[in-house]
């Protein structure tokens, strides 16, 4: 298969459980390489270090406090000197969490510690950021409420997102392409983009063209389970 | 001062057993002397000990110093030798199938057959005294590391492979953390059986030391100093435990801000 994603686009994978969502992040990250083909980022197919990958586990350390945890990837890459501590409570403020960048990640909500690894995430110095299902484990209402932080940062940041879901609402809520992935096989199909305008609010969910997108893509869903 | 008295008194809960346990074997202790049931030079009371510490304080303190100076760097050198012994079989499978047999080995040697070479080869002095503490306490301490080297997070480590990670980082920032709960176990068990060593090999041959005072006022039935030195010797020995696990839960990688 070939794909090109986008920048400064938001692009979700849309799959059922187990058609190789995750190890298809795991891939463009970096963390394991293709037994065939390449993937290349910026033109060069060495990707560690240059894409910043959100795991289904919140992966805070828990012996640091939360601004030691959302500045780990500046310390790794040894540019926290040229980045400065505005910045960072900045980007806490937009996601709410700036009251509590002293506090260890085990006196935290899980929102709460999702939130500090989104910050983590978006403060790495990279163009792409990869999502897997970072919500899955967090309640209805706290999701919205996420997706609405995320909407408010992504006006602030150029970058450009990857986000892998089954979670359909999830999928036309953030991004601006979605793509369904089908199980077992070696291939995309369906390519949509969604056309609501961003900043998306949360009221969105209930608006015309959104429930519109969730019938198309909850039918393609079912036609691939036949295939 | 309300909150002083309040958690004295919490203290006191949690440790009244303990303390009336205390003093219940030593109210004992002391009648049996005080009816005189049982010879002084057999079992001196704890009054004649205590008397017997403050008569000699000097005498008693400066073998304790020896004692303690051969202890914390025998077990300090224990300390550095086996974390960094304990890192490198990580590092390397090569070095760990060549290196493992021998350090069990070394713990299969009686100390006691061992000392009085060691004596022999080095002197009475503190370098034979150093090395048996090393030898007692380094085991536990390179198991530790070696053990806790090896519980790792592979979603952490990925974590931390895209932000750019170097395996170096990834030793410092995530496994060296993980490895403390069980490098701490290690230490605390060589903190106590340290103090062993250090008294065997000063009974074996030394001219200082509280080993050495159990060993010359025994057939001389001083008793009571015998005695001295054993209580000393448990004070010693409960403050290095402490002091490392101060230090423990300082660097803990859990229960941080609970």
């Amino acid at each position: 298969m070939s794909f090109n994603f986008e920048e400064n686009k938001t692009t979700t994978i849309l799959g059922h459980s187990g058609c190789g969502k995750s190890t298809l992040l795991k891939l463009i990250s970096g963390i394991i390489d293709p037994n065939e083909g390449t993937i290349t980022v910026e033109n060069t197919s060495e990707r560690l270090g240059k894409i910043a990958y959100m795991q289904q586990r919140d992966l805070l350390f828990n012996w640091l406090t939360v601004k030691e945890n959302a500045i780990l990837p500046l310390r790794i890459m040894g540019t926290y000197k040229d980045f400065s501590d505005s910045d960072v409570l900045q980007k806490a403020k937009v996601l709410g969490i700036e009251n509590i960048l002293d506090y260890y990640p085990q006196q935290l909500s899980g929102g709460m510690k999702q939130r500090v690894a989104f910050l983590r995430t978006i403060l790495q110095d990279s163009d792409f950021i990869l999502l897997d299902e970072p919500f899955a484990s967090l309640d209805a209402i706290r999701r919205l409420e996420l997706y609405n932080w995320i909407e408010n940062i992504k006006e602030k940041i150029n970058k450009s997102f990857i986000l892998v879901t089954h979670d359909i609402e999830e999928a036309i809520y953030l991004s601006d392409i979605v793509i369904i992935m089908l199980p077992g096989s070696n291939n995309f199909i369906h390519v949509k983009n969604i056309t609501i305008p961003h900043p998306r609010k949360n009221a969105i969910i209930t608006s015309e063209k959104f429930v519109k997108y969730k019938k198309q893509l909850l039918e393609e869903l079912q036609n691939v389970k036949n295939y | 001062m309300l909150k002083i008295i309040n958690k004295l008194f919490n203290y006191f809960l949690e440790w009244y057993m303990a303390i009336i346990i205390f003093l219940i074997l030593i109210v004992f202790w002391q009648l049996l002397s005080y009816f005189k049931l049982i010879e002084p030079w057999l079992l001196p009371s704890p009054i004649d000990i205590i008397k017997e510490l403050i008569n000699s304080k000097k005498f008693m303190f400066y073998h304790t110093g020896v004692t303690a100076i051969e202890v914390i760097s025998g077990f300090s050198l224990a300390i550095l030798l086996g974390s960094i012994f304990g890192l490198m079989m990580n590092l390397s499978k090569v070095l760990q199938k060549s290196l493992l047999p021998y350090i069990i080995a070394s713990q299969v040697i009686p100390i006691f057959a061992l000392a009085p070479i060691l004596i022999v080869w080095f002197g009475a002095g503190f370098i034979s005294k150093i090395i048996v503490v090393f030898l007692i306490s380094f085991f536990p301490i390179v198991i530790g590391v070696f053990d806790g080297l090896k519980n790792y997070d592979t979603d952490m480590e990925n974590l931390l492979k895209t932000m750019g990670a170097n395996k170096i980082q990834i030793y410092l920032k995530l496994r060296i953390k993980l490895a403390l709960p069980s490098l701490f176990s290690g230490i605390k068990v060589s903190s106590v059986s340290s103090v062993i060593g250090a008294v065997v090999a000063e009974w074996i041959g030394s001219k200082a030391g509280l080993g050495w005072i159990m060993k010359v006022s025994g057939p001389l039935f001083q008793t009571d100093r015998v005695f001295a030195s054993i209580l000393l010797l448990s004070i010693f020995a409960s403050i290095l435990f402490y002091v490392v696990k101060l230090i423990e839960i300082n660097l803990s990688t859990i229960n941080k801000g609970v």
